[in-house]
This record gives C-alpha cells, sequence and structure tokens, in this order.
C-alpha cells in the first residue's frame, strides 16, 4: 500500500519504481564495491597530476637518479605481480570450493603483499636516512604522498585479507565470504594496476628525467 | 509500463556473483602478458 498516487494510473509517465520489492542479499555490493573502487582511482589521479606538476622541483635537493634503486623497484614490482596471479588461485581455488587451497593462496598471496610493503619501507627509510625526507622538496613531498598512499592501500589490503581469512577459517566459503573475497580480488587487482602506473610514471620515468 | 520496468529487475535476480566464470587460462594470459609488458619498459630504461 502505497501513501503516494500511482503515476500509471494518473496517466503521468513513470521515472521510478514504485512498487516495493526484495533486492537480493549482495546483489548491489558489486555497483557499490564499483563505485567505491573509481572514487580511490580519483584519489590517484589527484596525486598522480600533483606529482607531475611537482615532480621535477628538487629545490636544489636530491633528484630521482640520485635516489632509486631500479633493480629493487623491479624485484618490488614482481612481489605485488605474483601477489595478484596467487590471488587469481585462491578465486580458482574458492569457484571449485577447495577451502584449505583457497587459504593457502591468500596466504601466499598476503605474504607477497608483506614482502612488497617491507621493500618499500626500507626503501624510505633508506632516503630519509640520506636526508631525502618529504619536508626536502616539492618533489620529494608529492613522491612520498603518491607511493605512500599506494603502500598504505597494500597495508590496509593485508589487515582486510587477514580478516577474510579468519572469516573463511571461521564460517566457510559461504556465499558472503565469496562475495567479500571477490571484493578484495577487485581491490588487489586495482592496487596491482596503480603500482603499474606509479613505477612507470615515478620511477622509470623519473630516471629519464 | 509498470511490466516493463519488472522485467528488467528480473535480468539480475540470480545470486551475487555477477562476474561469471573465472578461469586459469585467463588468469595465466593476463599474468603473462603483465610480465611481458612490464619487463620491456624496465628493460628498455636500465640497459
Amino acid at each position: 500500500m502505497t501513501v503516494n498516487v500511482n503515476p500509471v494510473q494518473t496517466g503521468q509517465p513513470l521515472f521510478y519504481v514504485v512498487d516495493e520489492h526484495d533486492h537480493a542479499e549482495g546483489a548491489s555490493t558489486m555497483l557499490g564495491f564499483w563505485i567505491y573502487l573509481m572514487s580511490d582511482c580519483l584519489i590517484f589521479a589527484i596525486l598522480f597530476a600533483t606529482y607531475g606538476v611537482l615532480g621535477g622541483n628538487y629545490a636544489a635537493g636530491p633528484a630521482p637518479k640520485d635516489l632509486f634503486d631500479l633493480p629493487l623497484v623491479a624485484v618490488n614490482t614482481s612481489m605485488l605481480l605474483m601477489s595478484s596471479i596467487t590471488y587469481g588461485f585462491a578465486m580458482l581455488s574458492m569457484q571449485r570450493s577447495r577451502l584449505a587451497a583457497t587459504q593457502v593462496w591468500l596466504a601466499v598471496t598476503g605474504l607477497f603483499g608483506l614482502a612488497f610493503v617491507g621493500i618499500e619501507l626500507s626503501e624510505f627509510r633508506h632516503m630519509i636516512h640520506e636526508g631525502a625526507t618529504p619536508q626536502r622538496s616539492a618533489f620529494l613531498s608529492s613522491f612520498f604522498t603518491l607511493v605512500g598512499t599506494h603502500g598504505m592501500h597494500v597495508s590496509f589490503g593485508l589487515v582486510w585479507l587477514l580478516t577474510l581469512m579468519t572469516q573463511v577459517w571461521r564460517f566457510g566459503l559461504i556465499e558472503a565470504n565469496k562475495r567479500r573475497l571477490m571484493c578484495l580480488s577487485m581491490f588487489w587487482h586495482f592496487l596491482d594496476v596503480v603500482w603499474i602506473g606509479v613505477f612507470t610514471f615515478v620511477y622509470l620515468l623519473g630516471m629519464l628525467r | 509500463m509498470s511490466a516493463e520496468i519488472h522485467s528488467g529487475h528480473a535480468a539480475h535476480d540470480h545470486d551475487g556473483m555477477a562476474h561469471g566464470e573465472i578461469t586459469l587460462s585467463g588468469y595465466l594470459t593476463g599474468f603473462g602478458l603483465s610480465v611481458v609488458l612490464t619487463a620491456i619498459p624496465f628493460w628498455l630504461v636500465m640497459s
């Protein structure tokens, strides 16, 4: 029973659904998660644009060539690429309802993610030790903000991964957990894509600058 | 008019996994491409 007058009866055009109806649980999760991911993408777009403007302002301080260790960045990149394929294996195991295999692949993904964050933190520590702190120049401010924001996303992704592993351990591969694992899968691959932008735009182009 | 709206809703009444089947070959293709396409720019800059 609706309070409003049904526009169909009055001959008006109908622009929205007037009858109440149920939505299946989680039916709109994917749409919502895509909206979240794209809003996150805007944050990174802004940080990339800021780095694009400020990335050359060294203030007579160290430049990318003095700071970046490309072999280390290559190792770091491979950590993230490997963690993406192992997450894929976890999703394949989940699809075949193999609980133990799913957990093992999620754990392997977590270890690769942990290695990535560890390498990045040691890189930051090394840079700060050499006096290349975020306060040193606009280049370093924008560098630490962009790369640090990405690293923070990976760190939160690791917390999320551990949470979901606990969920799967306690409740098994129920429909809700499958949906959550699918969301984290999209988040994880999204971070991988953003990192492709970071190593291209910041590290590789920085060395050529 | 009302019937049209209902038919639109019936389209996504199936279960929550709207992404379809995940395949091993699809993942391996993507991984292979990502490795190759990452290695090329690194090699170009480092050499």
